[in-house]
């Protein structure tokens, strides 16, 4: 470990006792590294407040799309004139037979129920509206869940699904990153999160997540993301 | 503190913005009406201090205050931004006599206060000019507190060791313009 290093283990509360109480030793002694110490969490202070103007600033934002969703909702002619514009760009493009990112999408049939597990009622009533194609119902029951356990990886993936499948696009990706890399989840939602970039527009992160699948010969997307790939290319 | 309390935090702690979106979702409306109600504010005022309280909660989880939080994170957020709105009528009435005020108090300690807060803006400065992937490396690993394993996955890199080198390259750069800057003279 280097010096640099070091120092990032001591601030982070990542030295064992032994070597952090060595290390505090040569804080007294060192002047060096005492600034070089003082250094690093100033930068490491400077890189917090910039987060959290950003975070306001991200908030502020999230906050106008909200006011967009309330709208939207009541505004049934606009809704209608979309809904036209959507059929009618679909049989062009129908028409014109050109792939799109939703035709790498990889199937989930969703998991079996465990029966008798009454504390997993809830999931179960999520899992059977997805099964049974009712993606909105069961993206609501899958988020209900999340709030209650941001975490796990079972319901951000599925909710991401339900996300992806109703043209949430921001949502998905927003879900499928969250999965640890520790996750079951981890490949399919890798290679999913590229298809959802993709789908917004963002080429450039698409590529990158394919590329590394593609270069990956024991992950089960690899021959997928290699045909996407080719497509996006 | 329940589960579910506990499950945000360590979420927050783990890196996740996501819950902090949601927390705003579920709670700003009611936030909204409530600081209206109580403290006469506009709606986009009410909305701003909301934020200020999502931020503030957010600091509170890094700085390891909220781990003993005794009561819910509603109550918590609407007592930050509470705070936020008692505090601006506070400003608002003590501005005109402020910099007379600051001037007689101008003690050691908040001299200091400035000094570091002034570092801390400048040093956020340079960082925030640095470019991607730079700025994103480091702010996943100071900031949110991912390993480099995790870094590297979200950025593309092949792997953690990859993600180390580059991370520390982009400190050094920063290293380097703050010492270049004029911040060298304030920190010797």
């Amino acid at each position: 470990m280097d010096e640099s290093e070091l120092i990032d283990a001591f601030l982070r509360g990542e030295l064992e006792e032994a070597r952090h109480q060595e290390f505090i030793k040569q804080l007294d002694a060192n002047t060096e590294l005492k600034r070089k110490v003082l250094l690093r969490k100033l930068v490491i202070e400077g890189i917090g407040q910039a987060y959290t103007e950003k975070l306001k600033l991200d908030l502020k934002e999230f906050d106008k799309s909200l006011d967009g969703k309330s709208r939207f909702q009541f505004s049934w002619k606009i809704a209608a004139v979309f809904a036209f514009f959507v059929m009618a760009g679909s049989v062009v493009y129908m028409s014109l037979n050109k792939t799109s990112p939703t035709d790498f999408d990889i199937a989930d049939t969703g998991l079996p129920n465990e029966m008798g597990m009454s504390t997993n009622l809830e999931f179960t009533k999520a899992m059977n509206s997805f099964k049974a194609g009712d993606l909105k119902l069961a993206g609501t029951s899958f988020n209900a869940l999340l709030n209650q356990n941001p975490a796990n990886d079972t319901l951000l993936y599925y909710s991401g699904i339900c996300a992806f499948q109703t043209n949430d696009n921001e949502q998905a990706i927003r879900n499928w990153n969250e999965i640890s890399l520790a996750s079951s989840f981890k490949d399919k939602a890798e290679y999913r999160l590229a298809i959802a970039y993709w789908t917004i527009g963002d080429a450039e992160k698409a590529k990158v997540i394919l590329k590394k699948v593609s270069e990956n010969k024991k992950h089960p997307y690899q021959k997928e993301a290699l045909m996407a790939l080719r497509e996006l290319d | 503190m329940t589960l579910e309390t506990s499950a945000i935090i360590e979420a927050i702690k783990a890196g996740s913005e996501k819950i902090l979106f949601q927390l705003y979702e579920t709670y700003r409306d009611e936030f909204v009406s409530w600081a209206i109600r109580n403290h006469q504010v506009s709606i986009e005022e009410a909305k701003d201090v909301f934020q200020e309280s999502i931020v503030g909660f957010y600091k509170s989880v890094k700085s390891g205050k909220a781990d003993a939080l005794e009561v819910t994170i509603k109550t918590y957020l609407f007592s930050i931004g509470k705070n936020v709105i008692l505090n601006a009528i506070k400003r608002r009435g003590i501005e005109a006599k402020a910099l007379e005020n600051f001037k007689e108090a101008h003690d050691n300690g908040i001299q200091e206060h400035y000094e570091h807060e002034h570092l801390v803006h400048l040093i956020k400065r340079l960082y925030q000019a640095l470019g991607s992937p730079c700025k994103e490396i480091l702010e996943m690993y100071y900031e949110r507190g991912f390993d480099m394993e995790s870094v590297a996955s979200r950025v593309g890199y092949k792997n953690a060791d990859v993600a180390k080198k580059k991370k520390y390259e982009c400190l050094k750069t920063l290293e380097e313009r703050i010492k270049m800057s004029r911040l060298r003279e304030i920190l010797n």
